[in-house]
């Protein structure tokens, strides 16, 4: 004979006992891990590491804050904008041509030098004479290339100064 | 067959087939190609929105999905032209989503617009991104929309208007800067929405998405809005290109991995059966997300399927046995609580012998569960007394089925109803008791012309678009349907040929039908005979027929007679083992099939075999070795009675709120109060528990596997999402440590083996095994040893010795006469946003939102005559009880007729304090559907009970689709093939 009743006496929960038992299982589970871990920690502890991370930690949402503060001053993106700028520059140099351009300008480098120790002054006529030696006349042909180059790049609209603002939909 | 004429074109001159109809994409996909799609989804077929696709076909540009093959056809995707269209197109994509991926709670790998834009490559965009001037809409509990991350690419309208087709959606393509709408441009949760969660799981982006991903999925998603903001500026603003944000957004993707678990699970809310993945993070569900290999649903769900699992954190749920002790339930370890139901189980069987124990099992548990229930009930406790919940429910259907046809399941498959020239649905809601089989219907009725014929007392969803909706009075419809079957073979448009090689009894069969004139009908019924001839008529045009039925249908006294009726008048116009044909009782429970399938019934052993055919019982003694029992079993209907004639002294509940679902629920408690035992197996204290003197604590579907069976028979496996809540259990588990207390020595160590036990004794299952039904496999029964299933059933005739259906004459049993005090009908049912009497779905916040209580549904006839508006607070008394109700006024219900959704476990509210102990005459499923009452005003007028946040009180916005033709006709609208050759040109 039950009438019904809607009383639940519930059992104290040993929340202090119950997250032991987690602990011991997860230390019976990976011992090896615990104890390399341990040894990492002590390492960290001695090179005074962990009061740095903690600290950032524990205030990550104001270190956030300062962090992107700093990071979005115009000067801060520009600057990392040219960073990553110079790096794709280099990225898509061919390597071959840029030793072979590095081979050059050493060796035009120790021409200079030794011209700049000789301390001669050059005549109308010298440089005329100049014009016709071969060596000279690829490095000039190769600057005039250049310039061409340089030239057609910079009549190319930038990516950022697009005037087509494009359809709505 | 038009699907093996093939076609044959060229690729970037390699050549490759198609199927007739397929369109390139549609090949290219098939052919294992990638190319670049976002707005075409294979379940909503093409859009042609979003121009990522085009390619070049014989010097012009189109879109691949939606060209179809043609034979010869040459297809460049590689010109120059079709290169420029596809990158003008994600351009203007990309002018409307802003792509911070790696601070998106989308970035999960599964980002149709990330993975378009990664793989054309797009290192930079032509059209700078722009905000559209809306605000976000966070009004709906579940979902969000962010108009400046929408791309308009109106898969989330398709899916609404075509495939859910509640038609809430539209794009509003007049605006300077279009934008999604719901209804006429009203805050999502003041619309006609239902919350399927159709849009979101189609979003290709993250404008549409789950409230509960938000801040949670990705690592740095959960950071506060302004530094997130700034962090977002300060990444745009370096980023040179997308591909080093790209390289990092993958990392990112792929760590999350690391910590969101994604589980194909099988959702518990109703009896279609849909599948799904669930995204967890710890305890924390992130999203359920629908995949197409789901064999039923495919991307479809509903509300509670969707959005309602909140549940299983509830702190309401039952983490350890309760044992009553004087005045209350004390918390328990398991061996006390166990040792104590083994003792009393043994004292009472040895007081009052093996009959004097009874066990009911559960809907909501697994295949494998079920198995252990009747096999404790019999092997174990040596009894027969042992039943399901489809006693309350479905128990006619199957009686009419095995009567007639022989197997008690759904003839066909979803794809029957999808692809049927004509359904008629009798009693019942599919809208809102089986969703995603609703959206089926009404997706071929709107796509494809299908007919819908809709029977009911009650102007539901379907019944509201259907092109006949019949309102016979109520329990009439075996007069309605005998009368309709009688006129079609007076007219001789039976089909013949099918009855003389497939069916019996066709001339009694006839005779018996000779009473159901159209005169007597109409009188009956009070249906004019006009549109009794012009069912017939529609029946007899239609080249396939499928009737769905449910609760109208089977909770009456005549149950069991009116299926069987249905049954007669498919097998006489042949529409049957046809596909696109058949019967659909459709199941209400996640495992109502399987509860039946796995022999938790009085008379069946697993497979429908019968407990009194001796060569049955001999099978199951050898295999488990030991004695049967063969004393007739009560079922729950004859339990109750029995526990009041002081013969059944101890029952077992596992998972069943019967004190609030069984009919008459005064004389059900009653019962309970003078039981010596009662035990109740469940995930809550329900009401039942109150009752009980041990309530052992359960884990639901997401924290164990196994097996459940759906409405088309389909048998598809769940995956463990959780560990169970503190020391809850799997009922498997429970079940088998309390029969080993009873000396049985069950060593199932999973479910698996208890599914392979089953496989190799029920004929019907034979060649299910666990492995055939990984991921998202399933089988429909019967399942040859071989594997092979049987979507179709009676493709080579009917399980019967001559292999032939049989006509069985069905009885006209009058409803319930009441005292002519009793001057109103009440009916009752389901709705959509929650589950039976609730313990689930109320502790779901969002759900409870939407709609809080129940409520009484008023004619606007009868509420004049009475006195009374939306508000008003009535006493509604029957017979058998008396309730206090909230009234809503409606033209869904007519005249006298009033309806009550039975989801609550509100005693001064729930529907079976006032229903009566009649039932079916076979089956005894309760009458619930035969109930009149009285009624007394107490406040004429108030408040009403329906928020604004409910989706019936707005009015949806339909659209034949996302109409992308007024996309091209705008204003400076130029087509990506233009502007491509523009820039081609330079």
């Amino acid at each position: 004979m039950a009438q019904p009743i809607q009383q639940i006496e519930r059992a104290p929960r040993d929340e202090r006992r119950e997250a032991q038992a987690r602990v011991e299982e997860a230390v019976v589970r990976s011992a090896d891990g615990i104890v390399d871990g341990l040894g990492l920690l002590q390492a960290c502890e001695e090179k005074g590491l962990i009061p740095i991370v903690r600290a950032l930690v524990e205030q990550g949402d104001a270190v956030l804050r300062v962090v992107v503060e700093a990071v979005s001053r115009k000067g801060v993106t520009d600057g990392l904008k040219n960073l990553i700028g110079i790096a794709q520059f280099l990225s898509v140099v061919p390597p071959e041509d840029m030793e072979r351009i590095f081979h050059a300008v050493a060796r035009g480098l120790e021409r200079a030098t030794e011209q700049s120790e000789a301390n001669e002054r050059m005549g109308v006529y010298d440089v005329l004479k100049a014009l016709r030696d071969p060596d000279v006349g690829r490095s000039l042909a190769m600057l005039f290339a250049f310039l061409k180059g340089m030239g057609s790049g910079l009549a190319e609209p930038g990516e950022s100064a697009h005037k087509d603002r494009g359809p709505e939909v | 067959m038009s699907v093996d004429v093939k076609r044959t074109f060229t690729l970037d001159g390699s050549p490759l087939t198609a199927t007739e109809g397929q369109t390139i994409l549609q090949a290219m996909l098939a052919a294992g190609l990638d190319f670049p799609h976002i707005c075409y989804h294979p379940a909503l077929g093409p859009i042609q929105t979003c121009d990522t696709c085009m390619v070049e076909v014989d010097g012009d540009l189109v879109r691949a999905c939606a060209t179809p093959v043609a034979d010869g056809m040459s297809v460049r995707t590689k010109s120059v032209a079709a290169r420029y269209a596809r990158k003008e197109a994600m351009d203007r994509i990309l002018k409307n989503h802003d792509l911070y991926c790696t601070v998106c709670d989308n970035n999960n790998g599964n980002c149709v617009v990330h993975n378009t834009t990664m793989a054309m490559d797009i290192d930079h965009q032509s059209y700078p991104f722009r905000e559209k001037p809306y605000e976000v809409d966070m009004s709906h509990p579940f979902y969000r929309y962010d108009p400046s991350q929408c791309i308009l690419c109106g898969r989330c309208v398709e899916a609404c208007q075509n495939l859910q087709v509640s038609e809430v959606l539209s794009i509003d393509w007049d605006r300077e800067i279009p934008r999604v709408i719901w209804d006429n441009d009203v805050p999502i949760n003041e619309s006609s929405c239902v919350s399927c969660g159709h849009c979101v799981t189609v979003c290709p982006c993250n404008a549409l998405m789950e409230k509960s991903m938000l801040g949670k999925a990705g690592f740095l998603t959960g950071i506060e809005p302004e530094p997130l903001q700034r962090m977002i500026d300060v990444t745009k603003a370096v980023e040179p290109g997308y591909r080093a944000i790209f390289a990092i957004s993958e990392v990112e993707s792929h760590m999350r991995n690391a910590r969101i678990k994604r589980t194909k699970t099988v959702c518990t809310y109703c009896g279609v059966g849909c599948s799904f993945d669930i995204w967890t993070k710890d305890r924390d569900i992130l999203k359920v997300e629908p995949q197409m290999e789901a064999p039923t649903n495919q991307i479809s769900t509903c509300v509670k399927g969707k959005f309602g699992w909140d549940f299983v954190n509830s702190p309401e749920r039952l983490t350890k046995p309760l044992l009553r002790k004087g005045d209350a339930f004390h918390e328990v370890s398991w061996d006390e609580a166990l040792d104590f139901v083994a003792k009393r189980l043994t004292e009472i069987r040895q007081q009052y012998g093996d009959d004097a124990v009874a066990l009911i099992s559960s809907s909501k548990c697994t295949n494998e569960e079920n198995y252990l229930v009747q096999k404790l009930a019999r092997a174990v406790l040596h009894t027969n007394n042992v039943d399901n919940c489809s006693r309350y429910c479905q128990s006619p259907a199957t009686e009419g089925l095995r009567r007639t046809m022989g197997y008690g399941g759904d003839t066909g498959s979803l794809h029957d109803l999808a692809i049927a020239d004509l359904l008629i649905i009798v009693g019942a809601n599919p809208a809102e008791s089986h969703p995603v089989f609703s959206t089926r219907m009404r997706r071929a009725k709107k796509k494809y012309g299908q007919k819908h014929i809709v029977i009911d007392l009650r102007e539901h969803d379907l019944a509201h678009r259907a092109d006949l909706f019949v309102r016979p009075n109520p329990g009439t419809d075996l007069v309605l349907i005998s009368a309709v079957t009688k006129y079609i073979i007076d007219q001789g448009w039976h089909d013949d040929e099918f009855v003389r090689q497939h069916v019996d009894g066709f001339d009694a069969f006839v005779r018996s039908l000779e009473p159901y004139t159209l005169e007597y009908a109409e009188r009956v019924t009070g249906v004019p005979r006009d549109t009794l001839v012009q069912i017939a008529t529609m029946i007899h045009e239609a080249k396939s027929t499928c009737i769905c039925w449910a609760m109208g249908v089977t909770q009456h006294k005549g149950g069991s007679e009116t299926s069987t009726a249905i049954c007669n008048l498919l097998l006489v116009t042949g529409n049957v083992g046809r596909p696109g044909t058949g019967a659909y009782p459709l199941r209400g429970h996640n495992n109502v099939q399987g509860a039946g399938d796995m022999g938790c019934s009085p008379v069946y052993m697993p497979g429908y075999e019968r407990v009194d055919d001796p060569a049955v019982r001999a099978k199951y003694e050898t295999a488990w070795g030991v004695e049967l029992p063969t004393s007739k079993g009560l079922d729950n209907h004859e339990m109750v009675d029995a526990i009041h004639e002081g013969k059944l002294r101890a029952l077992i509940i596992q998972g069943e709120e019967m004190a609030l679902v069984d009919s008459n629920s005064h004389y059900v408690r009653e019962a309970f109060a003078k039981l010596d035992l009662l035990v109740v197996i469940d995930v809550f204290f329900s009401k039942t528990a109150e009752y009980a003197d041990v309530v052992l604590a359960a884990s639901p579907s997401l924290e164990k596997e196994g097996t459940f069976t759906n409405t088309e028979r389909r048998i598809q496996r769940l995956y463990q999402v959780f560990e169970p809540l503190g020391d809850s259990r799997p009922d498997w588990i429970i079940l088998r440590d309390l029969a080993n207390r009873l000396g049985a020595n069950w060593t199932y160590t999973h479910p698996s083996e208890i599914l392979e036990e089953i496989a190799s004794l029920a004929v019907l299952m034979q060649g299910v095994r666990w492995d055939r039904l990984e991921g998202y496999r399933s089988l429909q029964w019967p399942v040859h040893p071989d594997g092979t299933d049987t979507p179709l059933l009676y493709t080579n005739g009917f399980p019967f010795p001559n292999g032939k259906a049989r006509l069985v004459p069905a009885k006209w049993i009058e409803p319930t006469a009441f005292a002519p005090e009793y001057d109103l009908h009440l009916n009752n049912g389901r709705m959509l946003e929650h589950f039976h009497e609730g313990n689930l779905t109320y502790r779901v916040h969002g759900l409870k939102e939407k709609v809080p209580t129940t409520y009484l549904e008023v004619s606007p006839e009868l509420a004049k005559e009475r006195g009374i508006e939306t508000g008003a607070l009535v006493r509604i008394i029957s017979p058998y009880g008396e309730l206090k109700l909230p009234v809503v006024v409606t033209d869904r219900v007519k005249g006298k007729q009033m309806y009550l959704p039975m989801n609550t476990s509100n005693d001064e509210e729930a529907i079976n304090i006032l229903t009566s102990s009649e039932s079916d005459e076979t089956t005894h499923t309760p009458a619930y559907k035969e109930l009149q009452v009285r009624m007394e005003v107490i406040r004429p007028c108030g408040e009403s009970p329906m928020t604004r946040f409910n989706y019936r009180m707005h009015k949806p916005n339909p659209q034949p689709g996302v109409r992308v033709e007024r996309k091209w006709s705008r204003r400076g609208y130029v087509p990506v093939t233009e502007a491509a050759k523009e820039k081609a040109r330079g």
